[in-house]
């Protein structure tokens, strides 16, 4: 066993007209105060006294606070409030102080108060009451009494109650914080491609344990077991699917017995190292039997329509322009074909999602920005039909064009 | 508990691990009692909604993927929709639910019967709507509140909702949708557990005790704490488990305070290597254990061994404190209370109960009574954790203890079998 992540040479990239190292080690700090000040200026910008951020993600870009992140999710057991001026107070879990001691994104730490039902039971109101009083002061303190809008990326009933009742205007932060976290630094980008060549490690184990006679979560598991080992963090779905389960996409992995001639079909989603998310898709035929003609003639397309799209990828071009431009599979594809052509990626998925023309009437608008990172997707696969194929490739977006961050190679048995 | 022909028969039950010893096989066979799926899923869902009716609710919205699970039987991208309002459940007082699923993939809730319906689910979380936010935030309103009409009987709009946010909020309000707090009926539905969810608990706890003695076996100085942690996380999932919801695993000094998470640490001679599973394992059932052990060459120093049997006593003095009938209240009085210079560090809590994730209730320490006590009644069928952490305040190591266990009529059945120390009782 080694827990130490491979090396791996990639070329210099050139980011906001500065070239750098993709391979070099980031700069924790540097990586840090370059996302709280673009909360901060997302902030200011908005005309907001401040924002009060509960899922762990969040948190996490903000500060870089991490603590018990899966349970955090579904609990909203701790949260951190930036007010404009430039103040950052963490509140964290009971007798975790420790843990954020050392960050210097970090102002002061307080209890945080708990009011979901399971930690504060029939005292939830008073909880509420509670958090919505220190956070009104702290506001009032830091910015005078007039300014009382508050953003949110999440707040439940009672606290919502509670803040009114403060002379607090809750809203929405969703939008301000996806804007933030969607473009990146350097740093950022090192941090995530040393996610990436960790995932990339377990996609190699996983290469070596596929075999007929294995169960498709015990494939799963190898990845499972290599990203918890090289220090990443949760793998937020469990999609590998092998055979016939492939088509359509979406069926979680089970303990199906992966066939001769199979093919297995599978989507990383997984929060590696340094928090950063890697989303890659591969599809891989099972030895044994030769691919099948279908099973090629799926894996040449999905290969086709992501490196298409990925050179359509632009900065400055529009969400619309892309779409309009992006391939297009047969017909015959079309009803059970991915709905996104990209969406971003960071801390998890986010903001934006370009979505293809099929489907843009449901959809949104945007511009493409240098700095964002793109998963570009495709999956092929026909109503009726026995395979699936899923592919998909992490990208930044720099002046010149797409780069690729990832570098696992496709099946040769199916190109 | 206890009928006849139940697969958790156990008569007498003196011995606290007689239900563990008796896990049943959940591959799937004919010729043997199993547990049962279909019952299972109609307990759940009679549960929630004997808690709608009781509240006068005409139904309610859950988006917690765990919910969704409870009131539903359907699974679908449980870690990434448990931040991303990807898809809800309407669970009506009475008659089948109506699951929104995430787009593309309303196949996986073919064949699952408490469900009537299943339709797309239309988001207005910023990452799929962009601008149209609002658009988006106004139909997922008009929809509430077409379904709330529909199975209110035209009078009825009073709803449960475990998670919605402001804007949803203020719109599905705007409809005339009288809106109320979701989380507490679902924890409630959820506390007491039927025969088949014991079994598929038991099941899921047998899956995390492999993984704790794969650690144990491989544990030796020189690996790191994320190279032993991993063993865990391939267990759980090799054997259709979930997630790990925490990275609660630390040797050596990082033992003290708590909560410090894993980490690229090597494991040295005589670190204390403590964890909690925090296991959402197969079936959805989270098993939540703790463990601490010694690493040779060598033997624990006294205050290990001190800190050890100190942890070992605050458990078995607490499991015994739990039998039907018991106030939570009382618990908190009669709790095991750590000493100086342990007291500082305890855990939060004495014990909280658990099925699906952690769930209510949570009974706190003597000392935490006035800042976060509430009072309730243990039920027979009830899961509950029950914790101990000692470790002195400034202290260089400290120990985690944390067993799992069913109430019964008479006292308790421990669900977890996985052995103390050896070493550190010695």
């Amino acid at each position: 066993m080694s827990q130490r992540v491979s090396e791996r040479n990639m070329p210099a990239i050139e980011l906001f007209g500065e070239a750098f190292h993709p391979a070099a080690p980031p700069d924790a700090a540097a990586l840090r105060s370059y996302r709280r000040d673009r909360v901060r200026d997302a902030l200011r910008s908005h005309d907001l006294a401040a924002v009060v951020l509960f899922n762990p993600v969040n948190i996490r870009y903000a500060c870089d606070a991490r603590n018990m992140q899966v349970y955090g999710l579904h609990n909203p057991c701790r949260y951190v409030c930036l007010t404009a001026d430039g103040h950052t107070a963490l509140f964290e879990f009971r007798n975790c102080e420790h843990l954020s001691r050392h960050l210097e994104t970090v102002d002061e730490i307080r209890p945080a108060k708990a009011w979901y039902h399971m930690a504060a039971g029939p005292r939830g109101d008073e909880s509420a009451r509670s958090f919505a009083g220190e956070i009104a002061a702290l506001v009032r303190e830091r910015m005078g009494a007039t300014p009382n809008r508050i953003a949110f990326d999440r707040l439940d009933m009672a606290g919502a109650a509670a803040l009114a009742a403060e002379g607090m205007i809750p809203v929405d932060g969703l939008a301000l914080l996806d804007f933030a976290r969607a473009i990146k630094c350097a740093d950022e980008i090192k941090a995530m491609c040393e996610a990436i060549r960790a995932c990339e490690d377990g996609l190699s184990r996983m290469q070596a344990a596929h075999r007929p006679g294995i169960t498709e979560q015990a494939l799963w598991s190898v990845l499972s077991h290599a990203n918890a080992e090289l220090g990443g963090e949760w793998m937020e779905t469990r999609l590998l699917s092998a055979g016939r389960r492939t088509n359509p996409w979406y069926n979680e992995c089970g303990d199906y017995v992966i066939q001769r001639g199979d093919l297995v079909s599978f989507d990383t989603d997984l929060v590696g190292r340094h928090g950063y998310s890697v989303d890659l898709s591969r599809s891989w035929l099972t030895e044994g039997a030769a691919a099948t003609d279908e099973q090629r003639t799926l894996h040449a397309l999905a290969h086709a329509q992501i490196h298409h799209n990925i050179d359509v990828l632009k900065p400055g071009r529009t969400f619309r322009e892309i779409a309009d431009a992006a391939y297009r599979l047969p017909e015959r594809f079309v009803p059970r074909m991915n709905r996104a052509i990209a969406h971003g990626i960071g801390l998890c998925n986010e903001y934006p999602l370009v979505v293809n023309s099929e489907y843009f009437a449901g959809a949104y608008d945007g511009v493409l920005a240098e700095g964002m990172v793109l998963c570009v997707e495709s999956y092929v696969g026909e109503p009726g039909g026995r395979d699936g194929v899923k592919l998909e490739e992490q990208v930044l977006i720099t002046a010149r064009g797409a780069v690729k961050l990832s570098a696992f190679p496709f099946d040769d048995a199916l190109l | 508990m206890g009928n006849t022909g139940s697969i958790l028969d156990t008569e007498p039950q003196r011995d606290v691990h007689a239900l563990a010893r008796r896990s049943p096989s959940v591959t799937l066979a004919e010729y043997e009692r199993q547990p049962d799926m279909k019952r299972l899923r109609a307990y759940r869902l009679a549960r929630v909604q004997d808690e709608l009716r009781k509240h006068d609710y005409a139904g309610g919205f859950f988006c917690d993927p765990s919910n969704v699970r409870y009131a539903t039987g359907t699974r679908n991208m449980s870690v990434w929709t448990s931040h991303v309002p990807a898809r809800y459940c309407f669970v009506p007082a009475q008659g089948k639910t109506i699951l929104f699923e995430f787009r593309s993939s309303q196949h996986l809730a073919n064949g699952i019967e408490t469900v009537g319906e299943c339709r797309p689910f239309i988001g207005w979380y910023y990452m799929t709507t962009g601008t149209r936010q609002m658009e988006k935030a106004k139909a997922f309103a008009a929809t509430v509140a077409a379904v709330v009409r529909e199975h209110g009987g035209g009078k009825n709009h009073r709803v449960a909702f475990d998670r919605l946010d402001p804007l949803g909020l203020d719109l599905v309000r705007a409809e005339g949708i009288d809106v109320f707090e979701g989380e507490e009926v679902m924890q409630h539905a959820r506390s007491v557990k039927s025969e088949d969810e014991i079994a598929g608990m038991t099941h899921s706890l047998a899956v995390c005790d492999a993984g704790i003695a794969r650690m144990r076996a491989a544990l030796r100085p020189g690996l790191t704490e994320n190279e032993l942690w991993a063993l865990l996380h391939e267990t759980n999932i090799s054997h259709g488990g979930e997630c790990i919801e925490t990275r609660l695993f630390a040797s050596g000094g990082r033992t003290n305070p708590w909560f410090q998470e894993c980490s690229d640490r090597v494991i040295r001679p005589g670190d204390l290597v403590a964890f909690d599973t925090d296991m959402i394992g197969p079936m959805g059932f989270c098993c939540d254990i703790s463990r601490t052990f010694f690493t040779e060459p060598g033997k624990p120093n006294a205050d290990q061994r001190q800190m050890y049997a100190l942890a070992v006593e605050q458990i078995q003095h607490n499991l015994g404190l739990i039998k039907a009938g018991v106030g939570f209240r009382e618990i908190t009085e009669e709790s095991f209370v750590l000493p100086e210079p342990f007291h500082a560090n305890r855990y939060a809590n004495v014990m909280h109960g658990v099925g699906l994730a952690d769930e209510w209730p949570v009974i706190v320490n003597r000392s935490d009574w006035e800042a976060r006590g509430y009072d309730g009644v243990l039920e027979e069928g009830m899961v509950f954790s029950v914790e101990s952490y000692v470790g002195a305040t400034g202290g260089s190591d400290g120990i985690k203890l944390e067993e799992c266990a069913l109430v019964t009529r008479d006292g308790y059945q421990l669900l977890s079998t996985f052995p103390y120390e050896e070493r550190l009782l010695g």
